[in-house]
């Protein structure tokens, strides 16, 4: 041990100093964000859940084939307009991995990423959307307190 | 004789009824003083900015099932959390938080009682705290718990030395162990012991942090490496006694580090500041105390546990000579000067 480190020892020269930086800390603007009152705002190109907008679907099944984990079903019929239109588009939530890829194979743009962020359900069933909810977009029960 | 009474069981239960409100907050603030320091809020939900939480957290701790694990040795496993208790609410018994007053024409101390070896009390009772942990520890019949209180026995038994040693300067100065004539020598020499006895007063800090149990000498609780230590197997209003017992401990040891070092009631600068004499002295006390529990949260956001080796080098071959050759330098400088 050096002079200078004995010296550093006996006078808490590093204690003090870990201590003037969690009092730094102490100071500090804080990070925590209060969720149900405060709501995130995600970023311009964050992927949330999926939203389609069935008028404009021509149940193509780009978004079928294109899908990476195969969750998305899709079934058609012919109308008297001789074009396709969606009966059933369920997409299942649970192996979704958010990755955009149907939206970008989507002529129509009629499939869309969102932004919204808040899936949680009470019902196993309830992750497996639909063609109205995902029309709708997830309902979000608000927080009232 | 009888008015006598009257005074002290008042005394009691107002210091009493403080005191247990004082620990319910200090585990506000240390959530709330650590959560800060960590860039968290802490507590927020409960209440405005998550006041009313330290109540919810009594309220649930007391309508909770009390366990009593099978094969614990029934007597001690109820009687430990007592023992911890207890002690450390007594040294409250001798601790003054401020000047005797007049009311009605009887003088009024501000203390329950004013005994002549005051310090000598505070230090045998303040050792009795051991028994609760090494019990609890003992009677779980769970080796953590056990671990745990093998640890704290030779933990506070031998920082219980160096903070001994640290308080015979003090005594030597004021010549009194009654806490009430040791502030008042402080008053009279216009200095605060802090001043001439600092190796004395980061000693005594030091080793009280250890006393207590508290983070970074917090090997007896050790979460990480020993679940809960000694208190492991306790729940509900048992566990609760064994946390009111550490907290209590704090608030004490930073009370009697207040009366010591810091100068009690007594408003800082009387030379220069005089008018501060209006303020009364028992917020100058609990200013002091709230100062040096802060300390104590603040050691425990900075600093990582100690080893058990580095705890009992620093303690046997740092403090306990360090604090002998301060209380022989305090004498000779005393005999020297006088």
């Amino acid at each position: 041990m050096t002079v200078n480190e004995f010296f550093r020892k006996i006078f808490f020269v590093d204690l003090l100093k870990g201590m003037s930086i969690t009092q730094h800390f102490f100071n500090s603007p804080k990070v925590t964000l209060q969720y149900p009152k405060q709501r995130w705002n995600p970023p311009e190109r964050f992927r949330g859940v999926l939203r389609l907008e069935k008028d404009k679907c021509n149940a193509c099944e780009l978004c079928v084939k294109e899908c990476p984990e195969g969750i998305i079903k899709v079934e058609s019929i012919r109308g008297d307009d001789k074009k396709k239109h969606p009966v059933t588009f369920t997409i299942d939530l649970k192996r979704c991995t958010f990755c955009g890829f149907c939206a970008e194979a989507c002529p129509s743009e009629a499939l869309n990423v969102s932004k919204d962020y808040e899936l949680s359900f009470y019902d196993r069933d309830d992750i497996r959307l639909d063609m109205e909810r995902l029309h709708k977009g997830v309902e979000i029960t608000p927080y009232e307190k | 004789m009888g008015l006598l009474a009257v005074e002290a069981l008042v005394k009691i239960v107002l210091v009493l009824l403080v005191l247990v409100l004082l620990v319910a907050y200090m585990t506000y603030a240390e959530r709330k003083i650590v959560g800060f320091m960590q860039v968290r809020l802490g507590p927020m939900r409960v209440g405005p900015w998550g006041l009313l939480q330290p109540i919810a957290d009594v309220v649930k701790l007391l309508i909770k099932e009390d366990i009593t694990p099978t094969m614990v040795d029934k007597w001690v496993y109820w009687i430990a959390p007592v023992l911890a208790v207890v002690p450390a609410f007594l040294v409250f018994s001798v601790i003054p938080w401020g000047d005797s007053v007049a009311i009605f024409g009887r003088q009024i101390g501000q203390y329950v009682a004013d005994i002549n070896v005051a310090l000598l009390f505070i230090l045998a009772v303040m050792s009795m705290g051991i028994y609760g942990i090494i019990l609890g520890g003992y009677s779980s019949n769970s080796k953590y718990p056990l671990l745990g209180g093998l640890r704290s026995a030779a933990q506070m038994v031998s920082y219980e030395v160096p903070r001994g040693f640290a308080i015979i300067g003090v005594i030597l100065i004021a010549q009194s162990m009654s806490l009430v004539d040791i502030v008042k020598a402080q008053e009279h020499s216009r200095i605060w012991y802090f001043v001439p006895q600092l190796v004395g007063f980061v000693i005594y800090f030091i080793s009280s942090v250890a006393e207590c149990n508290r983070s970074p000498f917090d090997l007896p609780e050790a979460e990480s490496e020993l679940v809960g230590g000694f208190h492991t197997e306790y729940s509900g209003i048992k566990f609760a006694f064994f946390f009111l017992a550490e907290y209590t401990n704090m608030i004490a040891v930073s009370a009697v580090a207040a009366c010591l070092y810091l100068g009690g009631w007594l408003p800082p600068f009387p030379n220069w500041l005089p008018w501060l004499k209006v303020v009364p002295g028992i917020f100058w006390f609990l200013l002091k105390v709230a100062l040096l529990l802060y300390l104590f949260l603040w050691f425990r956001a900075t600093f990582p546990r100690y080893r058990y080796d580095q705890l009992m080098r620093l303690n046997w071959k740092w403090m306990i000579p360090v604090s002998i050759i301060n209380a022989m330098v305090t004498g000779l400088a005393l005999i020297l000067w006088s």
